[in-house]
């Protein structure tokens, strides 16, 4: 490349610049004065996500007090807090300023704060506890239990491809428990995939984010298919009616969620398309797997399993009957370890 | 009760996030500082030439930085203590050309068919332009904060053509300018088939998005609460 350095003199501030350091043939000084002229006011819709000491003013007397920033995304910036009552470090979950529907944050407060009312009863070794839901200044937030772990996204990406089918099958009873659970107490999750299912250091998993979903997308409206904080991962795990009918959604949108992850964890792969392989093509699991499977991830939901009890079953059986190579599929005959894991 | 949340929970490339990561070896903390790292290895560059290195011998070193850089785990020495990813990169490079220095005579690394995809004419030109600073430090401030406005400018570029406002944004860029005293909002509402006011109006958004990305983009070399701070810094580094 020809060097070009033809000496320029800003006619504002008199730096001399050339080169390549004409920026756009602007003059780097002034624009960097640009910026700190115009600096915002330090609120939530000029500066995602908040400073610690921004939230730390704004949570002043609601006795939770961030310490650092340890995670953001299109669902909110979580920080490791201090919640003073009672005295212990908690997760706190900051929600993003904007609603994909432009509600306002009071308005998406009160509408969600029946659901948040469920959160908070919510008490399972498999689901993260959330502790509180409130309003502090123009922050909406969570204080939640905080987990020493990893996401099963994170496993699935060292993994490199499957995770062997009894561990697969170890974390998906879990996740069944969890969602059972929160299914029979009236909470659907919404947004089952692998970045939020934490498997703690004991192998314990734990789901997180019951509802923010209906949170972050004010009132499952399909506007937050195209909103910026909506990533395409979600919508690999959404549920077709959760595409079609948003306001039609029922807890067998989790159970179609859920299969999506077993069927990631059992092939590496995620199944897309209308007519995706069946798993035992692409993996090594028995063919048992593939009908299990097909059915949790039916477009229509009556076809579906139409709880988790039945869906946790029949990965039980799939388990159970492929790995020995018995011919029956009745539950009832299934060794007495499998029948109680189920 | 345990104490820390999972590093990875969100993706990001957030230095603070990079930061706290600490010794968890998160995969995605890796990539991020990865992404980083090849966002801003021009100021490394011009720092190298401007310390007295030729500029085959400067793009060795650069070269075989990012080997070592990406090949090691440096997350591993990194605590909250470490400050803003600026600093971070420098000192950690400072550390490599001594270590290349004492390597003297033995056979030169970055050579080879690992070589990275860098552009080593622009920043040499880049290097060329920028001599002005006096000192090696200084040089690679100024470096760091034209590849930082340089990013900016691209992205709003680029998000003002998607808008279909690429017109509007080429005819307004002077704007952006602070004070900028020969600039005819007349002339370019004339061309811009506008009137005057909205002609403003449109560079007042302008400016107020060209702000917000300015701090979006730093955010992800520093804390929240240093961003400010950074962008004096940065101009600092152009005072004379």
């Amino acid at each position: 490349m020809e060097v070009n350095v033809n000496p320029k003199k800003c006619p504002q501030c008199g730096f001399v610049f050339g080169g390549a350091v004409v920026v756009s043939d602007l003059c780097p000084k002034c624009l960097l004065k640009q910026a700190l002229k115009g600096r915002p006011a330090e609120d939530t819709e000029t500066l995602w996500p908040p400073s610690v000491e921004l939230l730390a003013k704004a949570m002043h007397g609601n006795g939770v007090e961030p310490i650092k920033l340890i995670g953001q995304g299109g669902m909110g910036a979580v920080y490791k807090a201090w919640q003073w009552n009672p005295n212990r470090i908690v997760a706190l979950k900051v929600m993003p300023p904007t609603a994909a529907d432009g509600g306002t944050i009071n308005q998406r407060f009160h509408r969600f704060k029946r659901e948040a009312r469920l959160l908070k009863q919510l008490s399972h070794p498999n689901v993260v506890t959330v502790h509180d839901f409130e309003l502090a200044g123009d922050f909406v937030y969570f204080t939640m239990d905080l987990v020493d772990g990893r996401t099963l996204r994170e496993m699935l990406t060292e993994s490199a491809g499957p995770l062997s089918p009894s561990y697969a099958f170890k974390l998906f009873l879990q996740l069944c428990n969890g969602l059972r659970y929160a299914h029979q107490s009236g909470v659907i999750h919404r947004d089952i995939k692998p970045e939020n299912l934490l498997v703690d250091k004991e192998g314990v998993l734990k789901i997180v984010d019951f509802g923010i979903a209906k949170l972050n997308r004010g009132g499952a409206s399909t506007e937050c298919q195209t909103s910026d904080s909506w990533r395409m991962g979600t919508l690999n795990y959404m549920a077709p009616e959760q595409v079609g009918e948003p306001k039609a959604v029922d807890y067998r949108a989790d159970i179609y969620s859920a299969g999506v992850v077993l069927y990631e964890m059992l092939t590496g792969e995620r199944p897309l398309g209308l007519f995706p392989p069946p798993p035992s093509q692409t993996a090594k699991v028995d063919s048992s797997w593939d009908a299990v499977l097909f059915r949790a991830l039916a477009s229509d939901v009556a076809r579906r399993y139409q709880d988790m009890r039945e869906f946790k079953r029949a990965v039980v059986a799939a388990l159970c009957w492929g790995g020995l190579g018995h011919g029956s599929k009745s539950f009832r005959d299934m060794p007495e370890t499998y029948r109680r894991a189920a | 009760m345990t104490t820390s949340f999972s590093r990875d929970y969100f993706p990001t490339t957030h230095w603070s996030v990079i930061n706290n990561a600490g010794n968890s070896q998160s995969l995605l903390a890796e990539s991020a500082l990865n992404e980083l790292c090849f966002r801003y290895w021009e100021p490394l560059y011009v720092f190298a030439r401007h310390g007295g290195t030729a500029h085959a011998n400067a793009e060795d070193l650069v070269q075989s930085f990012f080997l070592d850089f990406l090949e090691e785990n440096y997350l591993q020495g990194l605590d909250s203590k470490n400050g803003r990813f600026r600093a971070f990169l420098l000192e950690c490079f400072k550390n490599h050309s001594r270590n290349e220095w004492k390597r003297a005579g033995r056979q030169k690394r970055g050579g080879g068919a690992d070589h990275l995809p860098l552009d080593w004419a622009t920043a040499d030109e880049k290097f060329q332009s920028l001599m002005a600073a006096e000192t090696p430090e200084k040089m690679y401030d100024r470096a760091w904060a034209v590849t930082l406005l340089e990013q900016v400018l691209e992205l709003l570029g680029e998000e003002m053509q998607a808008k279909g406002k690429g017109e509007l944004f080429e005819e307004l860029k002077p704007s952006l300018m602070v004070d900028r005293a020969d600039f005819s909002y007349g002339d370019a509402a004339n061309r811009l088939k506008l009137s005057e006011e909205a002609t403003r109006q449109a560079a007042k958004r302008l400016r107020e998005y060209y702000q917000k990305l300015l701090r979006q983009e730093i955010l992800k070399t520093c804390d929240p609460a240093e961003v400010e701070q950074e962008i004096q810094f940065l101009l600092n580094a152009f005072s004379d």
